[in-house]
């Protein structure tokens, strides 16, 4: 970006949080796609790993354009409160919900090996949103400095830190 | 209280403890390895561990030949929680003063049966249903006979019954935020009336002997059960096209226990993380990490991880509807009142 922007959170709230998901959440469940679609897994369950890639795709593109930058652990399914569509285009929410449906019906390879493309050219596109100077594999390989640069900027501007689980894992206190 | 389902699985246990065994010879067979050969490996490593399991999706049969071997160690010292080892080899550590502590209280009885009152509580509980359960929902590979007969008496139908009433518990919380969303957000109303119809299926699903908690399955368990009406059930649900919030109240009436429906239950908000509250003349602001901001009544103070409201969804008044709808309270709910 090239341009002034009148809220500098936001701005560092999209390029921080949503590199890190990008990087880190999206390119591990398209492992996971690859995965499944190799050892012939069900489609359903296929579908449902393309559902969590869109879903944080269109999260991303909301920490842009007004939504809550907290994305926790477990992709959010603690916050049934989190609004992955808040500010994002409508005309963009209807490209990945068409596309996510095509995913839940779809019949077989064939039909999958047609829409996986598209899943990826969607990532990618988040991936320019962001700006993303390396491919993505290569930041996430190297525990790269730019997740170092993410953090470090996040917290500075007061932002919930992108990679940190707050629990106390030594709390035990069971109700 | 009416729980309104037939307690317990539907299967023995028995049973799932034999598929159990199953899955992991024919995945370790198909590797070229074998479970003594890998408990040797991690004994190396780390060594003195009092038990040691393979869990994960491989335990449950759903393992690729690119999925990881999650191995889970009960240790009495303390070294690195979580370390990868050689491989594809990933190793949880759980101390075992913590693992009995555990496994006392949810052998008493009852665990999650009265609801989940804030985040912190949630996230013991996620942390003990992604960890802690591997152990008795995990292939044993080594182990000293006083663990081993530990993990044996574990494992039980009453485990089995925490796990249906967390996801019966997410269906809830998800379904109350469908009807809060409602018309002013139909599109989140949509998605978390499906995440609400997803979590029924996955409590359905572990009844069922399903007993591997991993949210991203629900699928791959639906197909392995073979129930075609559940299987479409679960496509709509995934893509919640059109009006789906209405197909889902049906749904969720037929899925799920009657106390758990949004207006037997009590919902108890609490601050979201990064909210705090300014209160200025007669004028408040709640914010969220200084970067979203809602004006309130002055007399209504939100802070991070404190509750703030608690009652039936019919009585949520005007301010504390919009704080939920827009992501500035944790939802917490309990059943029939209790806390």
């Amino acid at each position: 970006m090239n341009s002034t922007t009148s809220d500098a959170r936001r701005w560092v709230a999209l390029h921080c949080t949503g590199g890190l998901l990008c990087v880190m959440d999206i390119h591990s469940i398209l492992d996971d796609m690859e995965g499944a679609i190799a050892a012939r897994q069900p489609i359903v369950h296929i579908a449902q790993i393309a559902r969590r890639a869109l879903l944080l795709l269109l999260t991303i593109r909301s920490i842009g354009a007004g939504g809550e930058p907290s994305v926790e652990s477990h992709e959010n399914i603690d916050v049934p409160t989190w609004d992955p569509f808040t500010g994002v285009e409508p005309a963009t929410v209807q490209r990945l919900l068409d596309l996510l449906g095509d995913f839940a019906f779809a019949r077989d390879d064939a039909d999958l090996g047609r829409l996986t493309p598209c899943l990826r050219e969607e990532i990618q596109r988040v991936a320019d949103l962001i700006g993303l100077e390396q491919a993505p594999e290569a930041i996430r390989r190297e525990a790269h400095v730019a997740i170092r640069s993410w953090v470090s900027m996040a917290t500075e501007f007061g932002l919930p830190d992108p990679t940190q689980t707050e629990w106390d894992p030594d709390d035990d206190v069971l109700e | 209280m009416n729980r309104g389902t037939s307690p317990g699985p539907w299967v023995e246990i028995s049973q799932i403890e034999q598929r159990m065994k199953d899955s992991v010879d024919e995945f370790l067979r198909s590797v070229g390895s074998s479970a003594a050969a890998i408990a040797r490996h991690v004994d190396e490593l780390h060594g003195g561990a009092s038990l040691m399991t393979i869990g994960g999706s491989l335990a449950h049969g759903f393992g690729n030949p690119t999925s990881d071997i999650d191995l889970y160690l009960i240790a009495d010292h303390d070294t690195e929680r979580r370390h990868p080892s050689a491989g594809k080899i990933g190793i949880e550590l759980l101390l075992g003063p913590w693992a009995e502590r555990v496994g006392a209280r949810l052998s008493s009885g009852g665990y999650l049966e009265k609801g989940l009152l804030d985040r912190g509580a949630w996230q013991r509980a996620i942390r003990i249903l992604t960890t802690f359960f591997r152990i008795p929902f995990g292939v044993p590979i080594s182990g000293r006979p006083d663990w081993l007969e530990w993990r044996r008496r574990l494992l039980s139908p009453e485990l089995v019954e925490v796990m249906v009433r967390f996801w019966e518990l997410e269906a809830s919380r998800r379904w109350v935020v469908a009807r809060v969303a409602g018309a002013i957000r139909p599109q989140l109303a949509a998605l978390r009336a499906a995440d609400a119809v997803m979590a029924a299926l996955d409590a359905r699903a572990t009844r069922a002997g399903e007993v591997y908690f991993g949210t991203k399955w629900l699928g791959a368990k639906l197909s392995r059960l073979g129930d075609p009406h559940k299987i479409d059930t679960y496509r709509r649900a995934l893509c919640f096209r059109g009006d789906y919030g209405r197909e889902a109240e049906d749904t969720l009436r037929e899925l799920l226990p009657e106390h758990c429906w949004p207006e037997r239950v009590e919902l108890v908000l609490s601050g979201a993380p990064g909210t705090a509250s300014h209160r200025m003349g007669q004028r408040a602001l709640v914010h969220r990490w200084r970067l979203r901001a809602r004006e309130v009544r002055p007399n209504l103070e939100v802070r991070a991880g404190q509750e703030f409201w608690r009652g039936p969804l019919g009585g949520l008044p005007p301010d504390e509807r919009g704080l939920l709808l827009e992501d500035f309270a944790w939802l917490g709910i309990t059943f029939g009142g209790q806390s």
